[in-house]
């Protein structure tokens, strides 16, 4: 593993999925971090410095958006990409998300691992990863 | 018999402690037994000692007229005296002592609790009724006693009855006195409030829990949980709005409350009731604003991003190690999988337009890059059937028009799909597009099975399918729902979609509008999006 190799935590509570998004971009060179809780990746954000973010919304104790909203109240300044990966399919959530400074969005059943790991490697280099914008405003 | 005057008094020993027997110690203290009894003891002693005084008084005198006579006939006389006294003697004690005794022993036996005892008495006077009455009263205590008895089983059992209905109920219970001091507490209040029945007994409520509303202001127990009328009347109902109660260790939950003030003529120590029922987890998902569909759909998508996941990397790893036959089983597989998550897809999206909580963010959009891009997209899934995909653009350039990007998309996706799909292999697609008033229509036309002229009318409904896709592994939004959620984004761009067909096997055309951007300054909004799930 190369020294300057990034450092990705995914925060995701479905060991399965977990599990495979880890591999994968492990396999593709970078360091793989997961926590299987909010409460867990905030602790873990706080002890290490990651380069990305992979943020699952739904999660045990302490929701994504919730983690989102607490990191960035202790560190405002941090500038680590963030993106979501929710299946959820409730816009006014994912919204959120964007609100909470999160740069893309990706369904995690619309893709493969292999495109998952693309999404990351664009959203590293600074391209524009996963969907932009918040889904069009919905009511609910 | 132990003494003959000493009577107990007190029936003390008879162990139940009730007003019955309260009562009954103190119909056995009566003295009314006492004076019968010592009454009729007093009468025989008296009989007793002027028989034995009197008759040998009578004896010496007739035994002066028979001594002149003769010595044996003398002695003869004594021992028949004596014998006659004896007689007298043993006479009396049956009759009248040991009838007493007999007495006493009953009410000493009643005094133990033996109550089967039967103090037999026949001498047909004052004893006799005295013992029957004894006898009585013994059967009657009995039998109170019995009923005592069974009263308490039933009470026991109907409170062990209620305590299982209140383990049993799911909200928490909390019962409180007058002066809010908890009396009864249910498991699920225990859970709850954090504190165990045992910890809240007789602990004023503000000792134990606080209740704030949904702004964070602390509600006092005299408003959450009224115990008299005059309190009542300045409590709010909380009823619906979700509560958060500070427990044990600043345990939180959320709960809705009700109180019930108990009425105080009913001569308990209860003062209220209160109902606390847990919505914590509603409160969560309230939080999230999921409704039903959501919620499922996500569900249901957890499990098909496993199975496409792994799916997906087995087969980009085993490919060479795979068979021919192998490959296209995985593949079918990944296909199925594909349909699965579209249909969780359209499920959501009707759901949402179902509550009319789907809505477009309209833009303008350089209409024949999104055609063109849509061509790209769909190129490869085409030339699978060996299809021809083609776009016709107007020569002159169009004006932008007003959608919004992602929905339209998935409308040119689903057209284009079910294009391929009805479509047999070396057909034809046309993608065509033109100005027209204020409109921008688009066309796309297929060489494929055609649609029934029967069947125009309710393409554009729920779950409406022509039967049988020319292919069934294609990959279309095969549910049925694909053209109503189409429709229903094109409504939304105030728009009009439509079909038409010559008829079976003459190919079929789909026609949607979109309003034109009048204005010549075109904004490009174009990031290449993959937004159809084909993989």
């Amino acid at each position: 593993m190369q020294p300057s190799s990034k450092k990705i935590l995914i925060v995701e509570d479905e060991a399965f999925i977990a599990d495979l998004y880890a591999r994968q971009l492990t396999l593709a060179g970078y360091q793989v971090r997961v926590a299987n809780d909010g409460q867990m990746g905030l602790q873990v954000l706080e002890q290490e410095a990651f380069d990305l973010l992979l943020l699952d919304i739904m999660l045990p104790g302490i929701n994504g958006l919730e983690l989102l909203r607490q990191w960035r109240g202790k560190h405002p300044e941090n500038q680590m990409p963030v993106l979501l990966l929710t299946n959820l399919g409730q816009d006014a959530v994912i919204k959120e998300g964007f609100t909470l400074g999160a740069q893309g969005y990706l369904i995690k059943a619309s893709y493969t691992p292999d495109q998952i790991v693309n999404e990351v490697r664009n959203a590293l280099a600074g391209k524009q990863a996963g969907s932009p914008n918040p889904p069009p405003t919905q009511q609910s | 018999m132990d003494n003959m005057i000493n009577l107990p008094k007190t029936a003390s020993n008879i162990p139940i402690n009730s007003p019955a027997a309260a009562k009954l110690s103190s119909i056995l203290t009566t003295s009314n037994l006492d004076i019968s009894l010592k009454k009729a003891l007093r009468q025989k002693i008296t009989i007793l000692l002027i028989t034995t005084s009197v008759l040998p008084l009578i004896l010496v005198t007739a035994f002066n007229l028979i001594y002149q006579a003769q010595v044996v006939a003398f002695t003869a006389f004594i021992l028949i005296v004596a014998a006659i006294i004896s007689g007298c003697g043993v006479y009396l004690v049956r009759k009248y002592l040991k009838p007493l005794d007999d007495i006493l022993y009953g009410t000493s036996m009643l005094v133990k609790g033996e109550f089967d005892h039967k103090i037999k008495v026949r001498t047909g006077d004052e004893l006799e009724f005295v013992a029957d009455e004894i006898n009585i009263l013994a059967a009657n205590l009995y039998s109170l006693l019995q009923r005592v008895k069974m009263d308490k089983d039933v009470l026991n059992i109907e409170k062990s009855k209620l305590e299982i209905i209140f383990t049993s109920l799911h909200d928490g219970l909390i019962a409180v006195d007058m002066n809010r001091r908890v009396i009864y507490a249910n498991k699920s209040a225990e859970k709850v409030t954090g504190w165990s029945f045992s910890e809240m007994q007789n602990m004023a409520l503000e000792q134990l829990i606080h209740i704030s509303d949904t702004i964070g202001q602390e509600i006092p127990p005299i408003d959450y949980c009224p115990t008299t009328p005059a309190q009542l009347t300045g409590s709010k109902n909380f009823n619906e709005q979700p509560l958060t109660v500070l427990g044990k260790a600043g345990q939180r939950s959320f709960v809705t409350l009700t109180s019930y003030p108990i009425d105080a003529s009913l001569n308990t120590d209860l003062g209220a009731i209160l109902v606390l029922r847990n919505v914590s987890k509603q409160k969560e998902l309230e939080s999230m604003q999921l409704d039903f569909v959501s919620m499922a759909s996500h569900e249901l998508r957890t499990p098909i991003t496993s199975i496409k996941g792994y799916l997906s990397v087995f087969i980009n790893e085993n490919k060479p190690k795979l068979t021919a036959e192998n490959l296209e089983f995985l593949e079918r597989i990944m296909v199925s999988a594909n349909q699965l998550a579209n249909l969780v897809d359209n499920l959501l999206n009707v759901s949402k337009v179902e509550r009319g909580a789907f809505s477009v963010n309209i833009q303008p959009l350089d209409w024949a890059r999104v055609l063109t891009q849509a061509v790209a997209d769909n190129m490869m899934h085409a030339q699978q059937k060996n299809i021809s995909l083609a776009l016709q653009l107007p020569a002159t350039p169009l004006p932008s028009v007003f959608a919004d990007m992602v929905r339209i998309n998935e409308v040119l996706s689903n057209l284009i799909g079910n294009a391929i799909s009805y479509t047999p292999e070396g057909g034809k697609i046309i993608i065509a597009t033109i100005a027209q008033g204020p409109e921008v229509i688009t066309a796309i036309s297929d060489t494929g099975k055609g649609l029934p002229r029967e069947a125009l009318p309710h393409l554009f409904t729920k779950f409406f399918r022509i039967q049988g896709a020319l292919d069934k592994s294609s990959n279309s939004k095969g549910t049925g729902l694909g053209l109503y959620l189409s429709k229903s984004i094109i409504d939304l761009h105030k728009g009009r979609i439509w079909a038409d067909s010559q008829g079976f096997n003459m190919g079929s055309t789909f026609y949607f509008s979109l309003p034109m951007n009048n204005k010549s300054s075109i904004k490009s909004e174009l990031a290449p999006l993959n937004l159809s799930s084909t993989i």
